[in-house]
């Protein structure tokens, strides 16, 4: 049984700054959705479970191997898609993803089955000749996920892999992503809970560093029951109350507009409390706690 | 080293695939051409032949590092860096791949500029003035001395080059702006003589115990040179090489300059694999 334990880690950049604060959870088999806010350290906390980055305290074992102290360990089992995907814009996506395989040691035949494979699984195997610098934004995302995939990785780590997709490439990556469950366990990361919504099998929330809620998408549902209220209001009224109040949807409907609000007391008069979606819970969870609501 | 031999391949198959790469190579056929046609079309060429031909190749050296330099470190090359990180190619693997493919294209570079030197010096009997030429005075000086000089004067630079072009990438922020300045440091202060002969890679300060330096002053106010004396010329110029006159500094110079570039690329890989698990190369 793999497994991803993450004790205590902080990460300190400056005297007082803290990008991560004790940090600690553990990680088994499926799929795992790390969503914050920009800033909140997610992508510092992925590249220190590549092995990328060292925490300034605490430690990170794969299997009971601590990281840091054995990276090959971890290196021969992961898969890691980073922000940003790097490429080399004269080479063919299968030339490409040949020599990312050889760089994470697969050979021969299993090379060739891999390759095609990683093409198939994301699509990709009519454009496989074309070279890079002719693939959109999307395209290339899909290359980066492929040439995580080739090592057949018992950890998958994707930081913000939906950024620049369009809403078609981004239901794809969601099939993608789901086609990848089994024995293994992946980390994806995102500002936008939707990516998660339909794929993670467990949520860990982050905020300013620090873990701020870990659990199921019901669970996290069912932890920001209440706090979800829907009004009518008209378009002045509306541009009151939305400078005082999480606003989570509106919409203009002739003179009136149809509010959504994510608020633990009773927002207005004319609130009703409704069923929060996911996006509701975690601006539930992560404004409301900033705000020091501790019954959330 | 299978995987260094990838790493090798896939960076000489991304510098054939860039245009700027045939440029370069045509800018280094035309330091070709200057190179051998400067020597047979000026009155006193053959004999100041150390002269010409090491203020060419220090032109050739300049271009061809700060061309490395560029090449060391793509600008994309930081984003697929992280993805190479986090597989288990070794360090020592991905710098000297990145090296040798750098290493060898710079090479065949080198062959290109030396080889053209080569074929203008032998075929080249046009006695009036071109676009790119002067009128030829000598016979061919021989493809003997363009070899000799590219062992000497060529290759050992050209090691070293592409190691400070790796170096300075990689072992520090902005170390590619350090890897210009040094380069140009070594190039210029070398070409004016302000450096030590043990570490001037341009070999310049050499043409001070070159015995065929004082001819070169007396060739130069000869306005007509006859056939004849042409050839004892450029008999006098073959004599001359290889540089019998070098003497100890300048094979502690090679020695300097072999052995520092292999030194550079191990304290780079040092510094690299100590830093892939702290801030991720």
């Amino acid at each position: 049984m793999i497994q991803l334990d993450i004790n205590g880690v902080s990460k300190q950049y400056e005297a007082k700054r803290f990008a991560l604060q004790d940090i600690s959870l553990s990680l088994k088999p499926g799929i795992i959705g790390l969503v914050g806010p920009n800033g909140a350290g997610k992508t510092t906390l992925l590249t220190m479970l590549a092995a990328l980055n060292r925490p300034t305290r605490g430690t990170v074992t794969w299997n009971g191997i601590n990281i840091y102290k054995q990276p090959k360990v971890l290196r021969a089992v992961l898969g890691f898609v980073p922000q940003g995907v790097g490429y080399y814009p004269q080479l063919s996506a299968r030339e490409f993803l040949r020599y990312f395989g050889e760089l994470k040691g697969v050979r021969g035949k299993l090379l060739d089955e891999r390759v095609e494979y990683a093409l198939e699984m994301v699509h990709l195997t009519a454009d496989a000749k074309r070279r890079l610098k002719s693939f959109s934004g999307g395209m290339i995302q899909r290359v980066g996920i492929a040439q995580a995939l080739l090592n057949d990785p018992q950890l998958l780590i994707l930081d913000e892999p939906t950024v620049g997709l369009d809403p078609a490439e981004r239901i794809h990556f969601r099939e993608v992503i789901a086609a990848l469950q089994g024995e293994r366990l992946v980390i994806l990361s995102t500002h936008i809970i939707t990516d998660v919504e339909a794929t993670a099998s467990d949520l860990v929330l982050l905020q300013e560093g620090k873990v701020c809620w870990q659990g199921s998408v019901s669970a996290l549902l069912e932890a920001a029951a209440g706090t979800t209220w829907e009004m009518q209001l008209s378009p002045e009224e509306f541009e009151r109350f939305r400078l005082e109040h999480q606003v989570s949807s509106a919409i203009r409907f002739g003179d009136a507009m149809a509010v959504r609000v994510v608020a633990q007391e009773r927002p207005h008069a004319q609130a009703q409390v409704t069923t929060a979606s996911l996006e509701e819970a975690y601006l539930a969870i992560t404004t409301l706690q900033k705000a020091g609501v501790k019954a959330v | 080293m299978k995987t260094l031999l990838q790493i090798t391949k896939i960076e000489l198959l991304l510098i054939a695939r860039s245009k700027f790469t045939y440029i370069l190579a045509l800018v280094f056929v035309v330091l070709g051409i200057k190179l051998a046609t400067n020597i047979r079309s000026f009155p006193f060429g053959p004999v100041g032949i150390y002269h010409t031909t090491l203020t060419w190749n220090l032109a050739f050296w300049l271009i061809l590092i700060f061309w490395a330099l560029a090449q060391a470190l793509r600008k994309w090359d930081k984003q697929v860096g992280k993805m190479i990180w986090a597989t288990v190619t070794p360090s020592w693997a991905y710098i000297w791949g990145k090296f040798l493919g750098v290493f060898c294209m710079s090479v065949l570079f080198s062959l290109l500029f030396e080889l053209t030197a080569i074929l203008v010096d032998q075929f080249w009997t046009i006695h009036s003035d071109t676009f790119l030429t002067q009128g030829v005075i000598y016979p061919p000086l021989g493809w003997t001395v363009f070899v000799v000089f590219w062992l000497w004067f060529v290759l050992i630079p050209v090691l070293f080059g592409v190691a400070i072009a790796i170096a300075s990438n990689y072992l520090m922020r902005g170390g590619r702006l350090i890897g210009y300045a040094v380069i140009l440091i070594f190039g210029a202060f070398g070409a004016k003589g302000y450096l030590p002969s043990w570490i001037d890679i341009s070999s310049m300060r050499i043409l001070n115990n070159d015995p065929t330096e004082e001819l070169g002053s007396v060739i130069q106010k000869i306005r007509g040179v006859s056939p004849h004396v042409a050839i004892q010329i450029m008999d006098m110029a073959r004599a001359a090489i290889p540089p019998y006159f070098l003497g100890w500094p300048f094979v502690i110079n090679r020695v300097v300059f072999f052995l520092l570039p292999l030194l550079l690329l191990l304290v780079t890989i040092v510094v690299v694999d100590r830093r892939r698990t702290a801030t991720g190369g």
